[in-house]
């Protein structure tokens, strides 16, 4: 029992308790120290809290179905601690460069950071609802930071309004399910004759986690939260938020696929890494969510894309493309025509890559914008000339999120594609393949106003020590995955010994 | 006799409906209207003249309290489970206090941040 509990809440006690110092620690620093001293502390729970995760990584285990922790799920995990730690060490430049009055910012992050990681260990809806209330309540905040700027306010206002509404659909989904299946585990079956209770709810749920994720038809908070956040708070939130919500969607998905394929896993905790193989595809009603899934994907895909050309701001470049990013990856959720095993590894992968590309690209781009985070792309030409060396880590960065080679973004499209190809669906990984050249052209625009031009307009300031290092970490592994993503994809798929009652 | 729990709301519902219904359609058909007058426009206050406008605005000071005071209002209420448990005695005594006492140095921090951020210094 205890070394279950320690397995699974370890890492995020040590961050919460990184964010509490923090917290404590803020009262009694001057201002100008409080950009200085906090980012390293939350940086060094943030990696001692990764050092506890490595060292239980282990057996897959789970806390009375609440909670569960295997191989996928801690490298998730992993994932998100590191992009913690890129969002606190942008936050540090961003809020150092104006003067910020408060280092509560440092502290949210590492909450959100918890909140999140509970949402990847979540094996239960109301488990997942409390680290989805943590993540979410932490973010709106860091979002509305800049209180003097209009538009952080309007994001602020429009965010914590929608999100709240959607929370409320997501409680409401749940107790339908709940109604249905008298449980609130993610691989409850349904009672008998309550069938279609069980799908209201479960449809409810996946409507609230395709807004948390900005899916078109639920994106239009995304553009005026993403703009009104600071910058690297629109990096921070971009990546954590697509991981807590498609890690929850994916895991309800192969909830659903494990319990189709074989009766006898309802209830138990289903690792994130394992395949399944559904023999009667057409009695098991999971065709319906993967129209409403794959709906959803062709949607964002050519909303996403199309929009991201014509915007003009970094912020809202990045929140169009983080749409056409929920669009790929609701791609892996598609099912396949013919009887084959299916996993949600693709999905894993991308969003890792997806995840840590996103998070430094803003945190990198934090140095390069002006005062209060004025980030016009205009502006920005010609600023990867006078710092070389961020302008080569930039131009990795968002390689990856184009999906061009040698980068893990590549790698992810190429996973997602090729399985769509397998399962059968090939207009589809065509469309895909399609939206992913409309996005090159806005990356690449980026990127080649970046190293052109002479834009002095904006006095440019070096990135910090804790950024660099950073920033660099997240080069190496959007690099690395590429060269070893075996670590990944291969992981095996030990069955959870389930302690459920 | 068996009647479906369902039922007896709808008839609730039905009934409700009429009886507040009834009242209103009573109230029109019988009701005596008097002359306009300003004071029937009035705010009813206790039938005293209402002084000032009732739409004033609040002191955001009083929300900074009413905060602070819920930390210790949710301290008081997740504290009953913990003695009722120590009480029965069927919890180990030793971690029974440790958890207590993590959770109140988790809200006894809250108390302090709002203290040296002069939350508690009225302005």
């Amino acid at each position: 029992m205890l070394s279950e509990l320690m397995a699974i809440l370890a890492p995020v006690t040590v961050l919460a308790l990184g964010a509490l110092v923090c917290l404590g620690a803020e009262p009694f620093l001057k201002d100008a120290r409080k950009h200085v001293v906090l980012p390293w502390v939350g940086t060094v729970f943030a990696v001692l809290a990764a050092l506890v995760q490595f060292g239980v990584a282990g057996d897959a285990v789970d806390l009375h179905g609440l909670y569960a922790a295997d191989g996928m799920r801690s490298w998730l995990s992993l994932t998100v601690i590191l992009c913690a730690v890129i969002g606190l060490s942008g936050l540090q430049q961003s809020l150092s460069r104006d003067a910020y009055p408060g280092g509560e910012p440092y502290a949210l992050t590492l909450l959100a950071a918890c909140g999140v990681m509970l949402m990847v260990a979540a094996s239960d809806y109301l488990g997942l609802f409390v680290g989805l209330e943590l993540a979410s309540i932490s973010i709106y905040s860091a979002v509305g930071l800049r209180r003097h700027r209009l538009e952080s306010g309007e994001a602020l206002l429009k965010y914590f309004v929608m999100g709240a509404v959607f929370s409320a659909v997501f409680m409401y989904g749940v107790a339908l399910s709940y109604g249905a299946s008298g449980s609130t585990a993610y691989s409850a079956v349904a009672l008998e004759g309550r069938d279609a209770l069980q799908y209201l709810g479960q449809t409810l749920i996946v409507v609230a986690l395709l807004f948390k994720v900005g899916a078109v038809p639920f994106h239009f908070w995304a553009p005026d939260a993403y703009t009104g956040a600071p910058v690297p708070v629109t990096g921070f939130m971009a990546a954590v938020v697509k991981i807590g919500g498609f890690t929850a969607l994916g895991a309800i998905w192969l909830s659903r696929l494990a319990v189709a394929s074989d009766g006898g896993l309802a209830g138990s905790v289903i690792p994130l890494g394992a395949h399944y193989t559904v023999e009667e595809m057409a009695s098991s009603g999971l065709e319906r969510g993967h129209h409403i899934l794959i709906a959803a994907a062709i949607l964002s895909l050519l909303v996403g894309n199309f929009s991201a050309l014509g915007q003009s701001t970094l912020r809202r470049l990045i929140a169009f493309s983080s749409i056409s990013h929920a669009g790929y990856m609701l791609l892996a959720f598609a099912l396949p025509g013919t009887v084959q095993p299916v996993a949600m590894t693709s999905l894993w992968f991308y969003l890792m890559a997806y995840a840590v590309a996103s998070a430094a690209t803003m945190t990198a781009a934090t140095a390069l914008c002006g005062r209060d985070d004025d980030d016009r792309l205009i502006d920005l030409h010609g600023a990867a000339r006078r710092h070389p060396m961020l302008g080569v880590a930039l131009s990795i960065l968002v390689a990856s999120m184009a999906g061009l080679p040698p980068t893990a973004g590549f790698l992810g499209k190429y996973l997602i594609f090729s399985e769509l190809v397998a399962k059968g669906h090939v207009i589809l990984a065509v469309l895909g393949m399609l939206m992913a050249v409309v996005g090159a052209v806005y990356y690449m625009r980026f990127v080649i106003g970046l190293w052109s031009g002479d834009g002095n307009r904006v006095p440019v300031r070096g990135l910090g020590g804790l950024a660099w290092a950073s920033v660099a970490v997240a080069v190496v592994v959007t690099v690395a995955l590429l060269a070893m993503p075996g670590v990944i994809i291969d992981m095996p798929a030990a069955p959870i010994a389930s302690t459920a009652p | 006799m068996h009647v479906n729990p369902y039922a007896v709301l709808a008839l609730v519902l039905v009934l409700a409906l009429v009886y507040v219904g009834g009242a209103l359609i009573a109230a029109r058909l019988f009701g005596e209207r008097g002359r306009e007058l300003a004071r029937k426009h009035q705010a009813v206050e206790c039938s005293s003249t209402p002084m000032g406008d009732a739409r004033i605005q609040f002191k955001v000071g009083y929300y900074l309290f009413a905060l602070v005071f819920m930390v210790f209002d949710v301290e008081a209420l997740f504290l009953f489970p913990a003695v009722k448990a120590l009480a029965e005695g069927d919890t180990d005594t030793g971690i029974l206090m440790l958890e207590i006492a993590t959770f109140v140095a988790v809200l006894f921090l809250a108390l302090i941040y709002a203290w040296r951020r002069k939350v508690l210094e009225w302005q």
